[in-house]
């Protein structure tokens, strides 16, 4: 049977001040390894240049999990390990791994988030979910509030 | 008196193939690959699937011998007898097809139900057609689909349970009313126990509110609620019978807080859902739908239906409790204290871990509540009724969402299990998963369980634990790593021998997970002990390296292979 292919998106979310000089993640994919140079200067078909998010993409054989250690490297050469161990990987098709910096002067952690977006906004596309559901529900009570207004005018219905 | 229009032969196929049609447009794409593809986002449904296989080919039915190598895995806490009947009516010619058949039907025999109790409360086809949308394709259906729980999708007992109840409260209960009322309720008991709990709810507001109503106590009623009293002892005595391997470990009260406020819904998702429900949560989100719930409130001001108002108050009071212990605008806030704070804080949360999933009663209140709504709307507009109905049907398939959320897995095995003896025990070792990837453990395990349902051969991972401390193959798989080191090769045919008294025929190796070193010192280590690998697969997923230790199953029975399980335990922990 011909392994499934599986296309990984991994993206950094760090500042957008331009204190690092380089990220990469290394890791191994059925046994092969991958070391990945992300970027942040609108290489990536769907990156925006400079604004602190570092993607790239690695395709290939499906994995269920992702393990590897992710590097950062300030203005000043210095190389350090970020993050290290395992990720699950939800959908053998493609999916996302996502990281967000938080430290400064060289000394980053990282902790693992849902999506990598700049700064704060990355609460923006779960607010515009909300707004969207929030509009739906009074569009509901408004014409049901409408409706029902009429039934009662007209004496219909029961 | 509750009455129920009758429906002609016409108008109930014209609801199965409505129905049908929703439900492959909701769960696609799995009717293009109904028994290869995995819809499911979280770790579960590998396990759901493993435990039908198990239980469909075992020859003790309550302790299949393929999971939880040598015990057996005991199935007194099993989530679902229903499932487990159907999985094992429909045999393990092919695994997939029960959970496939769950999720493609499920949902359609369910809406049937709802619809059903819309036209007792008096809505008329097709406008009754609503419950059906909002119950069989609610918010939660799709997060059972999305967690891997599947089964229980399956749920017509619960409309049926309320139609029983509402008649056997009602002036004109007969006794046969209040045998039908026990016996579904026991049937959604038996369902999932959450479904069992939620169907108390709406029981209890059912009858109780028809004694309040009617001033008086039928006896069909009383016998219902007798019924369903002594069903629920013989539950809990069942549950307690488990033996103390069986049982979920009791957590300390932090802990009990968190499970259950992880488990319960939050304001900010309740109405709607978000990226972030489905990626870092048990994927909650749109429990309520929107129109349903409009219809039914503004509704109120209509003539009122015989049972609305306790439909109304269930729906009320799920709503409420199902917000848990916390009352939160997103999952990650902190909150202030709600209804449930005082049970979480009893320890309750490893019992009470998902309090969302009393939306299953609210969304069949809801959703009769606004197909009766809807009736009456469209005798002034039946234009607009229609397209109302329309946005219910949008709703499901937009607002809950689901296709637009499931993940897409593949059901299936690595080959390399294929070169382990059948009859044996396989034994999995991945590495000991710490700190943040501590949740991978059980993912891993119960990956296991589902790779059992295709290779067929027993494994130790127990096919219902929760969390590391209840699984038997972890210590084994310690012990062996620590047998496989270079200064341990003195005691090599020690460590051979006591694995084959154990059962085991083969051990597979996760080696994509261990470090380049690690992994080199411990594949060494197993060839030494088993000589050369006799299989490396590289598909479904991972990399997988199968050691034979045995050829067979050597002699002994269970006990013996319990003893062995013991001593190794006794060595490594």
């Amino acid at each position: 049977m011909e392994p499934e292919q599986q296309a990984l998106v991994f993206s950094v979310a760090g500042p957008a001040s331009g204190a690092i000089a380089d990220i990469t993640f290394e890791w191994e994919r059925a046994g092969s390894v991958h070391e990945l140079r992300l970027t942040d200067d609108g290489s990536y078909p769907s990156d925006v240049p400079w604004d602190g998010v570092w993607t790239t993409e690695d395709a290939g054989i499906a994995v269920h999990e992702v393990s590897g250690r992710l590097y950062v490297t300030d203005l000043e050469g210095r190389k350090a390990v970020i993050d290290t161990g395992a990720v699950a990987v939800y959908d053998m098709r493609h999916d996302v791994v996502s990281w967000q910096l938080s430290g400064s002067d060289g000394q980053y952690a990282a902790h693992l988030i849902v999506a990598a977006w700049p700064g704060e906004s990355v609460l923006l596309p779960e607010g515009a979910s909300i707004y969207v559901g929030a509009a739906w529900t009074g569009l509901c009570f408004a014409i049901a509030a409408a409706l029902i207004h009429v039934v009662r005018r007209e004496g219909v219905g029961w | 008196m509750v009455t129920l229009e009758r429906l002609s032969a016409r108008a109930f196929a014209l609801l199965c193939v409505g129905y049908a049609l929703l439900s492959v447009a909701w769960s696609w794409p799995l009717v293009t690959d109904p028994l290869g593809l995995d819809l499911a986002r979280h770790a579960d449904s590998p396990n759901t699937l493993g435990l039908a296989a198990a239980v469909a080919g075992a020859s003790n039915v309550m302790a299949p011998e393929r999971l939880a190598w040598p015990w057996g895995q005991s199935l007194v806490r099993g989530d679902s007898f229903v499932y487990f009947l159907l999985a094992r009516g429909l045999g393990e010619h092919h695994p997939t097809l029960v959970v496939a058949l769950c999720i493609l039907v499920g949902p359609v025999v369910s809406a049937l139900g709802a619809e059903r109790l819309a036209r007792a409360l008096g809505a008329g086809f097709p406008w009754s057609a609503l419950a059906g949308v909002v119950y069989g394709f609610s918010g939660t259906a799709a997060t059972s689909v999305l967690e891997g729980y599947g089964f229980s999708l399956l749920n017509p007992w619960m409309p049926w349970m309320v139609v029983a109840a509402l008649r056997a409260s009602g002036p004109d209960g007969r006794v046969r009313d209040a045998v039908v009322g026990a016996a579904m309720w026991a049937l959604c008991l038996a369902t999932t126990a959450y479904t069992g709990i939620a169907a108390s709810m709406i029981l209890a507001a059912v009858v109780v509110g028809g004694w309040l109503r009617h001033r008086r106590v039928p006896m069909p009623s009383v016998l219902l609620s007798l019924g369903v009293l002594l069903l629920g002892i013989g539950a809990v005595a069942f549950f307690l019978s488990a033996p103390q391997y069986g049982r979920r470990f009791d957590p300390d009260l932090d802990t009990s807080m968190a499970m259950m406020t992880a488990g319960s819904a939050s304001l900010g998702t309740l109405l709607w859902r978000t990226a972030a429900s489905d990626a870092a949560v048990h994927s909650q989100g749109a429990l309520v739908s929107s129109l349903a719930l409009a219809l039914s409130l503004l509704g109120s001001v209509l003539p009122a239906s015989p049972g609305a108002r306790r439909l109304r108050v269930t729906a009320a009071v799920g709503i409420a409790i199902s917000l848990g212990p916390a009352l939160r605008f997103t999952s990650t806030d902190v909150g202030v204290p709600w209804l449930l704070a005082p049970l979480a804080r009893w320890g309750a949360g490893a019992y009470f871990r998902f309090p969302e999933r009393l939306h299953t009663a609210v969304a069949l209140a809801l959703g009769a509540l606004a197909a009766v709504a809807l009736t009456r709307i469209a005798a002034a507009r039946p234009r607009t009724a229609a397209v109302l109905l329309a946005a219910g049907v949008l709703e499901a398939l937009v607002g809950v969402g689901l296709p637009f959320r499931v993940a897409r897995g593949d059901w299936g095995a690595p080959t390399a299990y294929d070169a382990a003896p059948e009859g044996a025990a396989v034994l999995d070792v991945w590495p000991r998963m710490l700190g943040r990837n501590v949740e991978l453990e059980a993912r891993l395990s119960r990956r296991m369980v589902g790779y059992a349902a295709f290779h067929r051969r027993p494994i130790l991972s127990n096919g219902l634990n929760v969390s590391a401390e209840e699984d038997g193959r972890a210590p084994v798989s310690d012990w062996l790593v620590l047998r496989a080191r270079p200064d341990r090769s003195a005691e090599d045919a020690d460590t051979v021998a006591q694995l084959r008294a154990l059962g085991i025929g083969a051990v597979a190796l996760h080696p994509d997970l261990y470090t380049i070193s690690n992994r080199a010192w411990l594949s060494d280590g197993l060839t030494r002990l088993f000589d050369a690998p006799v299989a490396t697969s590289v598909d479904h997923g991972e990399t997988v390296t199968v050691w034979r230790v045995a050829s067979g199953l050597p002699a002994g029975g269970r006990d013996d292979r319990i003893a062995a399980w013991t001593l190794i335990h006794d060595e490594v922990r």
